[in-house]
């Protein structure tokens, strides 16, 4: 299994999420990652597009509290990862009708396929686990997140 | 109570990606049937999307489907159709 964190810092972690709804939740991811340079400003409007585009398909958001919303563009060089979490809870439009507490945001390259099956597959073994959604949803700081999913990476593997 | 269960190749063309894994998890809820997935002797709840995510089962996959219910062989035959189905 790929380590999750070559992909993945404490700049890739929003805490305290608040917006109303997929779309401008999406988007405040986006500008979070142009902040942190992740992602060049030029590209959000497609990103986001794409993102929506997914959605419309069917939600991301599959129950247990998390969503992972996911898109494969060309404009991000292999992968990128990024944990967004309201203590509160966000609508993201679940399927299960409930309130979502963990957004686990996955870009990958166009031409990585595999790569990106593979990184749904060990996100979705991260947040299978209602006691770690748990820890994730009460964490305090970026680094808490980080370490949260480090160690329990290597209890999964 | 009525048990079937089979070694399947996963044909979609993806694997079971979020979208076909949200699909298998509807298909599966249509029936009392309890269904179950497994690879590499790992066994997950058929009915739940994420843990289907989280055996990361590309195209060409060998996995096993057992169902296990009433309304079984049923439901065993419409899941084994769509993971043999290439669509998608």
């Amino acid at each position: 299994m790929d380590n999750i964190l070559e992909h993945f810092d404490k700049d890739c972690v929003i805490l305290g999420l608040k917006q109303k709804n997929k779309k401008t939740i999406l988007s405040f991811i986006l500008d979070h990652l142009i902040t942190k340079k992740k992602i060049k400003k030029a590209y959000k409007k497609i990103i986001l597009k794409k993102l929506l585009q997914r959605e419309e398909m069917g939600s991301t958001a599959i129950g247990g509290y998390i969503a992972l919303p996911h898109a494969r563009v060309d404009c991000v060089k292999d992968i990128l990862i990024c944990i967004a979490i309201s203590e509160e809870g966000v609508d993201f439009n679940s399927l299960d009708g409930e309130p979502i507490n963990i957004i686990a945001l996955l870009l990958s390259n166009e031409k990585e396929a595999g790569l990106h099956l593979k990184m749904l597959a060990f996100l979705a073994r991260l947040l299978r686990d209602k006691y770690f959604v748990q820890q994730l949803k009460n964490s305090k700081t970026q680094e808490e997140v980080v370490n949260l999913i480090n160690k329990h990476q290597q209890l999964i593997r | 109570m009525v048990k079937i269960e089979d070694d399947i190749i996963v044909k979609n063309i993806h694997g079971l990606h979020a979208r076909p894994a949200a699909i298998f998890v509807q298909i599966a809820s249509k029936f009392d049937a309890k269904v179950l997935l497994s690879k590499d002797n790992e066994i997950v709840d058929g009915k739940s999307i994420i843990a289907i995510l989280s055996l990361g089962i590309n195209s060409g996959t060998k996995i096993r489907l057992i169902v296990d219910g009433e309304d079984a062989e049923k439901a065993f035959y419409e899941l084994k159709n769509f993971l043999e189905r290439n669509d998608d």
